[in-house]
């Protein structure tokens, strides 16, 4: 058995809307499930259910109301619902890459600048950062002439591509995918996929949302299901 | 982890003006290469905090910590001597704590051209609008001692590529520049001499919005390349959001939020912050 990367025990996060008369939204109860080195689980369950919600707390975008996801780093183990903001972000540059579904990025910069971002951040060479873009985005048959452009005016699926190239670019102990498949094509598909299990190989643990049944078959060792009544279960795949 | 000192710490910071609170108790530390943004309406106290932290406004109470790398400066106005970690290979040196508010006049003039920079919302007041542009990069040089015309020229020459600014204007005064120019001349200004903390008022306030995306551009560049530590202040909560590792959110004088900017833009807890980032307009 492979050594556990993350833990979640009894991850609860309400919202409290205070300018809608102080709603209070239940979005997880009691959440408990293990990751290991090279497994890839789904969060799997309706939608609303919670699952973006639980993915953002493990990147530590959402702040989870009680609870602990104890995440095994080169550094340490830490809890990332109760660590200091730096720590998170020292985390999210050395061990927790993230996948959103939508790109987010400082406009008029180069597809290419902000695949290598990640890379340049954590003090790789330029050289070395901006060849390994390459290689990703040729993969992602993203084409050529798009890489000195900004991705602003790009399709949903070629910005889509963007995003997984710098999600991917830097190997980590930890990949969070939100919905990484939604807009591509079953060629593109193919080539996420590929990568995934690449990363899984290599002893990453990977979390992730699959709205395609497809995808979710061939990457997913196990399943976190998300009920409506907000429990979890961890089933076999 | 994370072992390293802080750079900047401010303790129970407050600044009342008379009955008014312009700051109310506010702590705060940071840390090298890390920018934090200041985030809150017209009022909120915002620029008095940021005044207050760069040694420009006296607080009513509480104390500003920089830890200087300049030695001669410090060693008049030393609190303790701390050494940094020895595996903190970013700030290797050894550092001595000033209290900002401690200094002369003289010397806290010396510490904002060489190791500090302040960054103004009117470029007319960060820059000399009646001298050169090189002469204005070249300023804080020659306060550092640089007397050599050729290698000032060659400096205020790299600073105008680095900033996008043509080289042929080296020899115009920034009154003849436009605004989103003068803004990057005056940042050009501020860095040349590699300081290791800079804060900034707004430094894309009453731009153009595609001059001011190609700013932030740069900003967010320079930060990255130089390991510059940064304090912003911004009531423009995507400005914010793209420059800035960790927010402060500020309303009445008070910090009512703090974390990592995207968990706090994403995930406002506080009833004003979701105020705030409910109120952006969606592009």
């Amino acid at each position: 058995m492979s050594r556990t990367v993350i833990e979640v025990r009894d991850l609860c996060k309400h919202f409290v809307l205070h300018q809608q008369g102080g709603t209070r939204i239940d979005a997880l109860d009691s959440i408990n499930f293990t990751v290991r080195a090279g497994e890839c689980v789904a969060l799997y369950g309706p939608s609303g259910a919670g699952k973006s919600t639980l993915l953002k707390a493990l990147y530590g975008n959402y702040l989870p109301t009680s609870g602990k996801i104890i995440v095994h780093c080169p550094q340490g183990a830490v809890d990332i619902a109760s660590a200091d903001p730096r720590t998170v972000s020292m985390l999210r540059r050395t061990c927790i890459s993230y996948v959103s579904q939508f790109l987010r990025v400082i406009p008029r910069v180069s597809t290419m600048d902000i695949v290598a971002e990640p890379l340049l951040s954590a003090g790789v060479r330029a050289k070395t950062a901006y060849e390994r873009a390459s290689a990703l985005l040729a993969r992602l048959n993203l084409p050529p002439r798009l890489w000195n452009l900004a991705p602003a005016t790009f399709s949903g699926g070629e910005q889509q591509r963007v995003n997984i190239a710098r999600g991917f670019i830097r190997p980590t102990p930890i990949l969070l995918l939100d919905e990484p498949t939604a807009s591509l094509d079953a060629m593109n598909r193919k080539v996420v996929v590929e990568l995934i299990r690449e990363a899984c190989a290599n002893g990453c643990a990977v979390v992730g949302i699959f709205h395609d049944d497809d995808t979710r078959e061939k990457v997913a060792t196990s399943l976190v299901h998300i009920n409506e009544r907000h429990d979890a279960e961890l089933k076999s795949a | 982890m994370n072992s390293s000192i802080p750079l900047l710490s401010a303790r129970s910071l407050t600044k009342l003006y008379g009955e008014h609170v312009g700051c109310q108790n506010i702590s705060l530390d940071l840390w090298p290469g890390e920018v934090l943004g200041i985030v809150g309406e017209s009022g909120s106290g915002k620029s008095t905090l940021l005044n207050m932290l760069s040694g420009r406004l006296a607080p009513t109470s509480g104390q500003v910590v920089y830890r200087s790398t300049d030695c001669a400066l410090s060693r008049e106005r030393h609190a303790t001597t701390t050494q940094d970690a020895p595996n903190d290979n970013t700030n290797a040196t050894q550092c001595r704590e000033i209290d900002l508010h401690a200094l002369s006049e003289g010397e806290r003039r010396r510490l904002l051209r060489t190791e500090l920079g302040y960054v103004h919302q009117n470029p007319r007041d960060g820059l000399r609008m009646r001298v050169s542009a090189g002469a204005n990069i070249g300023e804080r040089l020659m306060a550092r001692g640089e007397r050599h015309y050729g290698r000032l020229r060659a400096t205020a020459l790299e600073w105008l590529d680095r900033v996008e600014l043509p080289r042929e204007r080296v020899d115009d005064a920034p009154a003849s520049y436009s605004g989103g120019m003068q803004q990057r001349l005056q940042i050009a200004r501020n860095l040349v001499t590699s300081p290791r903390l800079v804060f900034m008022d707004e430094p894309t306030g009453g731009l153009d919005v595609s001059v001011q995306a190609r700013l932030l551009d740069l900003i967010h560049r320079l930060v990255r390349d130089m390991d510059l530590a940064v304090i912003l202040v911004t009531h423009d909560l995507a400005v914010a959001r793209l420059l800035s590792h960790r927010l402060m959110v500020m309303y009445h004088g008070h910090v009512v939020e703090q974390g990592l900017t995207d968990q706090v833009l994403d995930d406002p807890h506080h009833a004003y912050t979701q105020l705030l980032v409910s109120s952006i307009l969606q592009g």
